[in-house]
Parts: C-alpha cells; structure tokens; sequence
C-alpha cells in the first residue's frame, strides 16, 4: 500500500511512498489485532473481497509534487493547509500511541474536512489534480488510520 | 535603424503591459489572503486592499470591514492578527 507523500509550500512533511504489510482488515481502526477466532474463519474470504474492491492504485509521490506546484492554490494557502494537516498528523499520533484523545471518527471527521477544503481550491483551476485526489482519498484514510502504516509513514 | 526600432517597441509594450500585469499579480495575492483568513475562521469576505510590509508580511482590509496582518512566523505557520 502506499501513502500519500505531502508536501506544500515548498516543504516536506514526509509522507513518504511506504510499502505496508498489513490490510485493514488484518487490524482494527485503532490498529490492534483482531483476536476474534471467528473473524480468523472469514478472513480468507474478506480478504478476496477487499483485495476486489481495493483502490486502484495511485502514484502518491506524483500527487505530492503535482500539489507542490500547481497554480491554484497561493503560497499562503498552500502553507496554511500544510500547518493544519501538520495538526492533523499530531492527533492521529496522540491516538496510535496512546489512544486517547479524539476518537477515529472524529479524526476521520478531520481528515474528510480538511480534504474538502483542498478540493475546493482545485475543482475549478486544477481539475486533473482535483480527480486524482478524490480517488487517493480511500487509501489515504485507510493508511492513516491504521497504526502500522501511519508509523511507516511517519518513519518512526 | 531597424533594431532602434525593436528596441523602442519592446519599452512601449514593457510599459503598456507591466501595469496589468502588476494588477493580476495583486489580484492573485489578494485571492490567497482572503482564502488563508477564511482557512482560519475569521470573518473577511474578500481582501479589498493590501499593504506589502516585507517578504510574507501584509496588511488587508477585507470587504467586511476587518483588518488583518497576515505573516508567517518563524515556525513556519500562517499567522492572521486582527488590527
């Protein structure tokens, strides 16, 4: 799986392209393994059906340098929305490792927002970049907010 | 003769455009202002001017009546102080 690699206003957050072992199904949101036995019965199967319905894959390390350089959003912008996904970053950390603070679906609630607030600034100017987000968006989340993944991400 | 000409005609031209192109650059910072106040939940509207203090470092005055300084900090982050 890869993840998205960010990087705005001419610097890096480090999201790099990171390969990952585990599928969302192998851990639960907050990235603890599943000891249901039952659920070990099915796994076989959900995985066939995850594997079937997966993302398609995207070029994250395209995407970052596409969002480095594109025209439609100002530098100020570009430097705000770097800082708020900084902040975003910072909670999802504080809820790997210690698993308080927000709850996944308020972070996801986070995540969607301040994804629709990119969008919005490329749906008229940057169309292609615009389209090619939208379709990251699913394995960009599915990555966050699996701990093993986030922490490869974050290279820690 | 004829490259005094060019040359005359490349400063008219310089002169003519360089006011607009000027204008749209404004205009351009002007629309990255009013989005990176909005970004921060402070009411503006649209920057209607703008005073360049330095590098990064402007005074506006939004549509709505407010004025901000908006300038990076050494952290790096955007910051919007009401004046």
């Amino acid at each position: 799986m890869a993840v998205l690699s960010h990087a705005v206003a001419g610097d890096t957050l480090a999201i790099e392209a990171v390969p990952s072992e585990s599928t969302p199904l192998e851990t639960d949101s907050k990235g603890s393994k599943n000891t249901d036995p039952c659920r070990h019965e099915h796994k076989g199967h959900a995985a066939e059906i995850a594997e079937e319905e997966a993302p398609p894959a995207i070029d994250f390390e395209e995407l970052k340098l596409r969002l480095r350089k594109t025209g439609a959003i100002g530098f100020f912008t570009k430097l705000e929305l770097k800082g708020q996904i900084g902040d975003l970053f910072d909670e999802l950390e504080v809820f790997h490792e210690r698993e308080s603070g927000l709850n996944i679906e308020q972070l996801e609630e986070h995540f969607n927002l301040l994804l629709m607030k990119l969008l919005v600034l490329l749906q008229d100017d940057d169309t292609s970049l615009h389209q090619d987000i939208v379709l990251a968006r699913p394995t960009l989340w599915i990555t966050l907010s699996d701990a093993t993944s986030f922490y490869a991400l974050i290279g820690t | 003769m004829m490259k005094n000409f060019y040359i005359s005609a490349l400063a008219m031209l310089m002169l003519i455009c360089a006011p607009t192109l000027l204008a749209q650059e404004d205009e351009k910072v002007k629309k990255d202002l009013s989005t990176v106040i909005a970004l921060q939940n402070k009411p503006c509207g649209e920057v209607v001017t703008l005073q360049r203090l330095g590098e990064n470092d402007y005074i506006v005055s939004c549509r709505s009546g407010h004025r901000y300084r908006v300038s990076v900090s050494e952290s790096g982050r955007v910051q919007v102080t009401e004046q």
